[in-house]
C-alpha cells in the first residue's frame, strides 16, 4: 500500500484510479474493507510521506483520500509522521 | 494430478514458516550490512531449459517470467522462491551474495517495486478492456441474466442471489434489524430510492461516454484508472445489489456458509465476547459503507452484510459459522489423487486444524478486533473444513494458494445491463476490440519478450541500471555487468559475470531436492546401493512419476560419465513412448506422445554430456529435508 500511494502520487494522484489499486492489494491482507482498517490508511501516509510531498500538496491529497473521515485523516497523519 | 493445485496447497502451508525461517537467515548475516543474492537456477525440461535468474533483496526475491509474449514481473517470498525451484522443480539454486550499503539496497527494492506496481496496473487495464469487449458480446447474445457463464464476476453477490439475480425466499432478521436502523437514520425511502437511481444510473451506461485508455505506456509510471464501461457496470451492480440485501433483509443462501461440525469448535467465552465485539463493529463500518465515495463499495458491502449473519448464527448456534470464501473457480485436488496420498492428507488436516486454533487463539485475546482478525479465522476455518470433508466423503478439496478473502460470485452475469440499440451495440463492440488490440499492442511494446534480447536476465540488469546508475556500480556492486559482452544473456553465463564483477562476498548452493535427499541416504546407505536404486525413475524412492515430465529412464544430472550412455536409454525410451503415445491417441489425447517426444527431444543433449532434464515432483511433504543455504566457499574477485 505504502509503495503504491507513492508510485500513485508520482504518477500524478488522480483520484479516481486509487481505489481500483489500493483495494487488491488490501484483499491480499485479508482485508476488502479497507476504508475501516486503521493499517492500511497508515500505510497511505507512509506512502504519501515517500513520495516526498509536503505543505499544502500533501494536505490537498491528504483530504481527498480521507474524503471526510476525520479517522482516517488523524491516521494517514500517524503513517506521514512515521 | 493439477499440479498447481498441489503448489497452492504448499504455498499455503509454507508461507507461515516463511516469517521464521527468513528471520533465521537474516539474522544469520553479518551484523551492519545489508546483502543481496544472486540467484541461478539450473535448467530444467521445457521453457526452463535456458535456466532462470533472480535477486533477493530482504525477504523477497524479484525476477521476470515469460507470459503470453510479455515479460512480467513477479514478486514472491524468498523462502516460497526456494521451495518452488529447488523442491517442486528439482533445480539446484547458485547464489552469490554481494554486501551492499543501505542506500544501494533502498534503491535496488524500490525500483524493482516500482516496476511491478506499474506493470500490475498496466495489466489491469487490459483486463478491464478484455471485459468490456465480453459484457458487450454477452450484450449481444441477449439478456444477460439467461446468458451461460459468470463473466465479470460479481463477487460477494452469490452469497445473497442466485442465477439472474433471484433472491431466496424470506427475511433475514440481522438484517432486517439493519434495515429498520437505515430507515431511521436515513429516512423511510432512502433505499429505494437510491435503489431506483442506481437502476436508472445502469440504464443508461453508455460504453461510449468512457475515454480509450492512454496508449503511451511507461514502466514509470501509473495508468490512468478510471473505471471502463464493465467496470463501472459491476460498480453499480453490486451496489444496487447490497442495497435490495438491505432493503430486501435477503436471506443468506444455504450454500453461503460453512459450519464448523467438531465440538472442538465450539465458541468459547472470549470467542463470544470477541464475536459479539465484532458484530457491533461490522454494523458500524456497513453504516459507514453507506456513505462512503469509494466506487467499489458494493462488494465489501455484500461481504460485511453476510459476516452479519452468520457471525449472529454463531452467537445463536455456540459454535463457529463462516461464509464459504472459496472462488468459483479453485482448483481442486481429485479424491482418487488424495487416496493415493494419505500421508500427504493427513498432514494437510493437522497443519489446517493447527492453524485454525491458531487463529482462533489470536482473535479471541486481542484487545481490538477488526476484520483482519475475523478473516483470519474464516480463512483457517474454510481450508480446515474442506480437507476434514473431503476426507470423510472422499470428495475432492478445493485449494487457494493466496489470502482466502470471500469470493461468492454470483453465478451468472449482471442481471441488469444498459439499454442499447443495435447500431450503438454494435459500434460499442467494434470500439472495444479496437481498444483491446491497440493497448495489447502497446503493452506488448513496452514488455515484449525476446527469447535474446529481452529476458529473465537481460530484465533483471536492466532494472539494476535503472536503479543504480552505471557509473556508480563500481562503487555500490563491485563493477558493472555488461550484456553486450559474450553470452551474458544467457542465464548460466550471467552467474559467471556476476561472480567475475560483483564484490561477491560468499557463493553459495542450495541444492534440489532430489541432491539434498540423495546426499542423506549416501549417509545412511553405502553409495553404490543409492546410486542403483536411484539412478533410474523405475526404482527410485525420491521421484515420482510426474505427468508434467517428459518421459525418461534415468537421471543424469549426478551421472557426469555415464550420461551419454544413461541418454541414449532415455533416446531409445523417449522412442519407444512415442510409438505408444501415437497408438493411444484415440484415447488420451495425445498426453503419451507428447511425453514420448518431450523424452526425445531432452535426452539429445544428454548424449553430448549436456543435462537439462531433472524431473520435477507435484508434491513434497513439509518434514522432509529443507533445502539449506550453504557456503560453498569464498569466491568472487
Amino acid at each position: 500500500v505504502r509503495d503504491y500511494t507513492s508510485k500513485w502520487v508520482l504518477s500524478g494522484g488522480d483520484p479516481a484510479g486509487f481505489s481500483a489499486g489500493i483495494a487488491p492489494i488490501a484483499e491480499k491482507h485479508g482485508i476488502t474493507n479497507y476504508e475501516a482498517d486503521q493499517v492500511t490508511w497508515v500505510a497511505i501516509g507512509m506512502g504519501l510521506k515517500k513520495s516526498g510531498i509536503g505543505g499544502e500538496r500533501f494536505q490537498q491529497v491528504r483530504d481527498t483520500l480521507a474524503a471526510g473521515n476525520a479517522e482516517a485523516g488523524k491516521w494517514i497523519d500517524k503513517g506521514y509522521k512515521k | 494430478v493439477d499440479r498447481q493445485g498441489l503448489q497452492e496447497v504448499a504455498g499455503a502451508r509454507v508461507r507461515q514458516a516463511a516469517a521464521a525461517a527468513l528471520a533465521a537467515l537474516l539474522l544469520a548475516g553479518p551484523a551492519g550490512a545489508r546483502s543481496l543474492e544472486y540467484l541461478y537456477v539450473e535448467p530444467n525440461e521445457g521453457t526452463a531449459s535456458g535456466g532462470h535468474v533472480a535477486l533477493r533483496i530482504g525477504d523477497r526475491v524479484h525476477h521476470y517470467q515469460h507470459a503470453d509474449g510479455a515479460l512480467r514481473s513477479a514478486r514472491v517470498s524468498a523462502d516460497w522462491f526456494r521451495y518452488l525451484y529447488s523442491v517442486l522443480e528439482n533445480r539446484t539454486i547458485h547464489v552469490a551474495r554481494v554486501e551492499v550499503d543501505e542506500e544501494t539496497w533502498n534503491a535496488l527494492d524500490d525500483r524493482f517495486g516500482s516496476r511491478a506496481i506499474v506493470e500490475q496496473q498496466h495489466f489491469e487495464v487490459q483486463r478491464a478492456l478484455a471485459d468490456d469487449r465480453r459484457v458487450l458480446e454477452r450484450m449481444r447474445v441477449g439478456p444477460a441474466a439467461n446468458a451461460p457463464g459468470a463473466s465479470p464476476r460479481l463477487r460477494g453477490a452469490g452469497y445473497f442471489f442466485g442465477a439472474g439475480g433471484r433472491r431466496s425466499e424470506g427475511v433475514e432478521p440481522r438484517l432486517g434489524a439493519l434495515r429498520t436502523r437505515v430507515r431511521a437514520e436515513r429516512g423511510n425511502d432512502w433505499l429505494e430510492q437510491r435503489i431506483a437511481a442506481l437502476g436508472r444510473e445502469l440504464a443508461g451506461l453508455d460504453p461510449a461516454g468512457f475515454p480509450a485508455p492512454a496508449l503511451e505506456l511507461s514502466e514509470d509510471r501509473l495508468p490512468q484508472r478510471e473505471p471502463g464501461f464493465s467496470e463501472r457496470l459491476v460498480q453499480l451492480t453490486l451496489l444496487r445489489l447490497a442495497l435490495e440485501v438491505i432493503e430486501s433483509a435477503a436471506p443468506l443462501r444455504p450454500e453461503a456458509r460453512v459450519t464448523l461440525p467438531d465440538p472442538g469448535f465450539a465458541l468459547s467465552t472470549e470467542e463470544r465476547v470477541a464475536l459479539a465485539r465484532f458484530a457491533s463493529r461490522l454494523e458500524r463500518d456497513m453504516l459507514g459503507l453507506l456513505d462512503s465515495k469509494r466506487p467499489d463499495r458494493g462488494y465489501p458491502l455484500l461481504v460485511g452484510l453476510a459476516r452479519l449473519v452468520v457471525v449472529d448464527e454463531s452467537l445463536s448456534a455456540g459454535r463457529w459459522i463462516v461464509l464459504d470464501t472459496f472462488p468459483a473457480d479453485a482448483v481442486a485436488i481429485q479424491a482418487d489423487t488424495l487416496a493415493t496420498r494419505a500421508e500427504f492428507v493427513a498432514e494437510l488436516e493437522a497443519y489446517t486444524r493447527a492453524e485454525l486454533t491458531a487463529e482462533r487463539e489470536r482473535f479471541a485475546t486481542r484487545e481490538r478486533v477488526d476484520e483482519r482478525l475475523y478473516q483470519g479465522v474464516e480463512d483457517a476455518a474454510n481450508r480446515n473444513v474442506e480437507v476434514t470433508r473431503g476426507l470423510r466423503r472422499g470428495r475432492d478439496i478445493r485449494v487457494h494458494g493466496q489470502t482466502l478473502i470471500p469470493h461468492g460470485e454470483l453465478k451468472s452475469g449482471p442481471p441488469w445491463l444498459p439499454e442499447l440499440d443495435a447500431a450503438r451495440l454494435h459500434a460499442a463492440l467494434a470500439e472495444a476490440r479496437r481498444r483491446e488490440r491497440s493497448h495489447r499492442a502497446a503493452l506488448l511494446e513496452l514488455y515484449r519478450y525476446d527469447l535474446f534480447t529481452r529476458n529473465c536476465v537481460t530484465e533483471l540488469f536492466a532494472t539494476i541500471d535503472d536503479a543504480l546508475p552505471k557509473e556508480e556500480q563500481a562503487d555500490r556492486l563491485g563493477g558493472h555487468v555488461s550484456l553486450s559482452a559474450g553470452l551474458h544473456f544467457w542465464p548460466v553465463f550471467a552467474f559467471g559475470a556476476v561472480k567475475r564483477t560483483w564484490r561477491v562476498e560468499e557463493i553459495g548452493e542450495i541444492p534440489s531436492y532430489r541432491r539434498t535427499r540423495l546426499a542423506r541416504m549416501r549417509a545412511q546407505e553405502h553409495p553404490l546401493k543409492v546410486h542403483l536404486r536411484e539412478a533410474s525413475t523405475l526404482t527410485s524412492s525420491v521421484y515420482r512419476r510426474n505427468p508434467k515430465d517428459s518421459f525418461f529412464l534415468f537421471f543424469t544430472r549426478d551421472a557426469w560419465l555415464l550420461r551419454p550412455l544413461y541418454g541414449a536409454a532415455n533416446l531409445l525410451a523417449g522412442v519407444g513412448q512415442t510409438a505408444v503415445g501415437l497408438a493411444r491417441l484415440p484415447f488420451d489425447r495425445g498426453e503419451t506422445l507428447v511425453a514420448g517426444a518431450k523424452g526425445i527431444v531432452f535426452s539429445v543433449p544428454e548424449l553430448a554430456f549436456v543435462s537439462l532434464r531433472k524431473g520435477s515432483l507435484e508434491y513434497a511433504r513439509s518434514s522432509e529435508p529443507r533445502t539449506a543455504f550453504r557456503t560453498a566457499g569464498a569466491g568472487g574477485r
